[in-house]
């Protein structure tokens, strides 16, 4: 990640280890996995909205 | 049993093995975390995987102009693309900068990429990415919306990339651009490819089962097999690692905090600190 080139304290968050239709032409919506999805779209969000009100 | 009857119930677990969903009325109790909107977190999905890819320049370009269209009409964010040169074409990055009072020569960034990774166009002429990386453009888009909505302290920039499949060479020329603004980076989270928990046998059962030439479903064994097989150990899921927090060792307690935070969601969240990351 470019940002740790320069000494930037930054994380990544994923779970791409899970999916092997990784960079394939079947990374396609049908595929995914929703419900976790939508679990995590939630906690990121709520991730997201803490830190930038600290 | 018969073949039919095993194929039936193989099928179940497939389809089955994920975890509970998150409309279970307990987990909205219990949880802190915000109502976030589905329809418009899977409508993005749903635009993003309509591109077909997000490799090419023109693709990318359009791409960049939705990103751009879909955050102007959030009342509160600025808006701008970031340029860069790439050769003779000029691409773009997307940020949505929120001011904030709290340390203004700061920044809090999110990012995410999103282009997708040319491999799928060069082998199936498509390269959908919505695993990789939609859903982190899904998450970002209504991150924007919620805290366009509420107090902000901290300054914030959401940055959406171009070319990371090709080099990191958006974020490369945002970092750049970063460092000759001066800013203080007060901490960067980049979400990539966030939508996927179910193990390769899960899926392989899929793709057996009429959803996958034979062809694929050899690529995909092949697939499984190179990947860390702690997740089939364990049954069908490594229920601590669904989704990573990764970093490097000198912002560990950075990591250890966004994990803890994450932990909390229930997720099943995993710490990967090294040296290696990246």
């Amino acid at each position: 990640m470019s940002f740790w080139e320069k000494g930037y304290p930054a994380l990544f968050i994923t779970s791409f280890h899970k999916n092997p239709r990784m960079h394939t032409a079947s990374d396609t919506l049908d595929r995914l996995d929703r419900a976790f999805f939508l679990r995590v779209a939630r906690a990121l969000v709520g991730l997201m909205t803490d830190l930038a009100r600290e | 049993m018969n073949i039919g009857t095993w194929v039936l119930v193989l099928l179940w677990i497939g389809c089955h093995a994920g975890p509970a969903v998150a409309s279970d009325p307990r987990e909205r109790r219990e949880r802190p975390f915000p109502a976030i909107s589905e329809e418009s977190v899977l409508q993005t999905l749903m635009d993003m995987e309509a591109w077909g890819n997000r490799v090419t320049w023109e693709k990318q370009n359009a791409v960049a102009d939705y990103l751009h269209r879909r955050l102007r009409r959030v009342p509160g964010l600025e808006v701008r693309f970031h340029h860069y040169q790439d050769g003779d074409l000029t691409y773009r990055n997307v940020v949505a900068r929120i001011p904030g009072k709290k340390d203004p020569g700061s920044v809090l960034i999110f990012c995410a990429h999103y282009d997708s990774h040319p491999d799928g166009l060069t082998a199936g002429g498509r390269a959908p990415g919505v695993d990789d990386n939609a859903t982190g453009v899904a998450v970002l888009l209504e991150g924007a919306r919620m805290l366009a909505a509420q107090p902000v302290n901290r300054p914030v920039e959401l940055v959406f990339f171009s070319n990371e499949e090709q080099g990191h060479k958006g974020s490369k020329a945002y970092v750049k651009d970063l460092a000759a603004r001066g800013r203080r980076v007060q901490g960067v989270i980049n979400i990539d490819a966030v939508g996927y928990a179910q193990p390769p046998l899960a899926a392989l059962w899929r793709d057996a089962l009429g959803w996958g030439s034979l062809e694929k479903w050899q690529h995909l064994a092949r697939q499984a097999l190179k990947k860390p097989v702690n997740y089939v150990k364990a049954g069908f899921r490594n229920p601590d690692g669904m989704l990573v927090v990764g970093g490097r060792p000198a912002h560990a307690a950075f990591a250890e905090g966004i994990h803890a935070r994450l932990k909390k969601a229930d997720i099943g969240v995993a710490k990967d600190i090294g040296p290696q990351c990246g």
